[in-house]
């Protein structure tokens, strides 16, 4: 392996790496969001579990908006089950 | 024995196992195919499913799995000598270590992403989920209680670590407002965080904070006390305020302090470093027996049943293709045994080592025995804990780093690690007692609720961490007490997890089944054997707390091992596809 090799494979490395950290940096972030969302949802249309909401009017003009999330809320309650494990995941192991 | 030849046999041996065992277990036990949809295709949605490249999620799994575990772990584990410690961490992490976490992500892939508790319920019994929140919450109660008073101990035998660990909290702050708030370059700003770290560090040098003892609470008590105000300060924070930019800059103090060590064994093994410890040290004064107490003072560095934990988490939602798998399951805790291997030797053969330029100082076997004579020598967990940062100062003051640096860096590692540990482990077992109490009451997660509200959780998970760190004192003693029952109950995780896999694998046909189940029979024995000997060690000692606690963990043990064995004897059927 010559020099230029040597040090286009070290910035590779160093390259992936950072990839790596700013990618565990954005899941966190999207953890946090993702408990936004939930909480925003709920809000909305917490009706549907017994919680108060807001004006039916308002909640049904936006009830087109949310379609995505809610699907990707009934995709998360049938395969997840269990938080504690994405949470492991994003903060890491203790 | 040379410590540098060490240090390749294995790296060698992982490399080498890998390619063979690992490709055994991955293409002939598994049969991973790239024909089986992963949930990240299956589900991909931009958000939570995500096919993302191997090595990205390779490095984000491992800097989600290498915490503080694997560093102090292998730091006691070598009072047995270096022998003992060194084949338990290869071997274990090859055979064992490994296996398990391939094995809870490939069975993560199969069941859509799911979690282990999920997937436990699914393949031992549904009554298992609750005996998987208990060996959960009992966990990271014991590993809250250690965490401070580990980072107190740093604190008070190094005083010059204090200036820096701190003041990584005012850099993460500021990183984080200028990532988020102003649109800094990430890249330029990660420079510049990560050498305003390591100026603070030179600076510690000249600002040591030593704490004086209060009334009649030492040094270590008061510390611990303030870690846990700021524990509950930083845990209920959102994450992009403190915690996040914190753990960015911890992730790259491990990669330089791993290149530091790496180095600095090659550079040190030019200039005298070779293996000072005793190959075995059968019986040290005070400590408990090697048989079965290596197997779990060493948890992390040879198998975590937390990793399973992880590995069911976003990284299976993530895992692009199943051939994949390999690299980030397997692939990634042969990397955390490398970094144990790294700590022994820091342990074993930089202590012992004379630093440059440093004359007429204890050195050899000698220094060594000052550390690991017997169980509770200098100050118990502190003077472990210290063998590696002394041992690693040694080596990396042939890189031309003086040793007064080189001790505070690595202090400042530790600690720092054990920071960010501290914080995690609040948040986790935050959750934790918000569902365990939650679950069982009407209406009980609301705000109005205070011990399922976030500040009410989250005082109830430090208020008993407390009580359990200052139930033998506070001068670092207790933490290496609570140390044998924390591997103990991370081991019974383990072996939930191996058991699981070794019904999965039965269900498919063949005896593939026993790679899994050989390594789950023996974490249950020797975390068996362990429990019983620790209760009648902590019966004589009148050591009523750890008693209890210790019976709730032998009541697991045996739960699991029944569920487990009734699962394994029912007849299953043969299934050839996926899952």
């Amino acid at each position: 392996m010559n020099k230029t090799n040597f040090l286009v494979s070290i910035k590779g490395f160093l390259n992936g790496f950072a990839q790596a950290m700013n990618h565990k940096a954005t899941s966190q972030i999207a953890y946090e969001i993702t408990e936004m969302e939930h909480s925003f949802a709920l809000m909305l249309y917490g009706n549907f579990v017994g919680f108060p909401s807001p004006p039916m009017a308002i909640a049904l003009e936006l009830l087109p908006v949310m379609q995505g999330d809610l699907e990707k809320i009934l995709t998360r309650a049938s395969q997840t089950g269990n938080g504690l494990s994405e949470l492991a995941s994003v903060m890491g192991e203790p | 024995m040379s410590a540098v030849l060490i240090m390749v046999l294995a790296f060698a041996g992982y490399i080498i196992a890998y390619r063979l065992y690992g490709e055994f277990i991955g293409k002939k036990i598994f049969q991973l195919s790239n024909k089986n949809q992963t949930p990240a295709e299956e589900f991909e949605d931009g958000v939570d499913y995500v096919p993302t490249k191997k090595g990205i999620i390779f490095g984000h799994h491992f800097t989600s799995i290498a915490g503080t575990g694997p560093i102090v772990g292998p730091a006691i584990g070598v009072i047995w000598g270096w022998l003992p410690a060194l084949i338990w961490v290869v071997v274990g992490s090859i055979v064992m270590g490994a296996v398990h976490d391939f094995s809870a992500l490939i069975m993560s892939l199969r069941t859509q992403g799911k979690s282990i508790s999920e997937i436990a319920s699914q393949y031992i019994s549904k009554r298992i989920r609750v005996a998987f929140f208990l060996i959960v919450f009992i966990e990271l109660w014991l590993f809250l209680a250690i965490l401070g008073m580990i980072i107190a101990v740093i604190f008070h035998m190094y005083p010059e670590a204090v200036f820096p660990v701190w003041m990584e909290i005012p850099i993460a702050l500021a990183l984080g407002y200028a990532v988020y708030r102003k649109n800094a370059h990430v890249v330029r700003t990660t420079i510049l965080a990560v050498i305003a770290m390591y100026i603070t560090v030179v600076l510690g040098h000249f600002i040591p904070m030593d704490m004086p003892m209060i009334g009649s609470m030492p040094a270590t008590g008061t510390w611990t006390l303030i870690l846990f105000a700021y524990a509950f300060i930083a845990s209920t924070l959102p994450v992009t305020t403190l915690l996040q930019p914190r753990d960015y800059i911890n992730a790259w103090e491990l990669f330089i302090a791993m290149g530091l060590l790496i180095v600095g064994i090659i550079v040190s093994a030019f200039n005298g470093l070779s293996v000072v410890a005793p190959a075995v040290q059968s019986h040290p004064e005070g400590a408990p027996s090697m048989w079965p107490f290596l197997f779990i003072t060493i948890a992390c560095g040879a198998i975590s049943g937390f990793h399973a934990v992880v590995a069911s988490g976003t990284t299976a939602k993530q895992v692009a293709h199943e051939d994949d798998a390999m690299f980030v399951g397997y692939g990634s805790m042969l990397m955390e045994g490398a970094l144990a291997v790294l700590v022994i030797i820091a342990t074993v053969a930089g202590i012992g080592l004379a630093a440059k330029g440093d004359v007429g100082s204890v050195t050899g076997l000698a220094k060594w025995t000052e550390h690991y004579a017997s169980w509770g020598s200098a100050a118990g967990l502190g003077a472990k804990v210290g063998a590696f940062v002394e041992g690693s100062a040694n080596m990396i003051t042939f890189l031309g780093i003086p040793k007064y640096l080189g001790i505070i860096i690595m202090g400042v590692f530790v600690a720092s690690f054990a920071g960010t540990s501290l914080d995690t482990t609040t948040r986790l077992q935050r959750y934790v007692i918000q569902e365990l109490l939650g679950a069982n009451r009407v209406g009980a997660t609301d705000s109005k609720s205070f011990f399922t509200n976030k500040y009410g959780a989250t005082l109830l998970a430090l208020i008993t961490a407390g009580i359990l760190a200052f139930s033998s004192g506070v001068d670092g003693k207790g933490a290496l007490t609570l140390w044998p029952l924390f591997g103990a109950n991370n081991q019974t995780l383990a072996a939930l997890a191996l058991f699981t896999a070794s019904v999965y694998l039965k269900k498919r046909g063949g005896k593939g089944f026993l790679v899994t189940l050989l390594p789950a029979c023996f974490m249950l024995f020797m975390t068996m054997w362990a429990l019983i000997l620790n209760q009648a060690s902590y019966m004589a000692g009148g050591q009523v707390m750890l008693g209890v606690i210790n019976i709730v963990i032998i009541a697991i043990v045996v739960f699991v091992a029944i569920e487990s064995i009734l699962a394994l004897s029912k007849k299953q059927p043969v299934v050839a596809t996926q899952a």
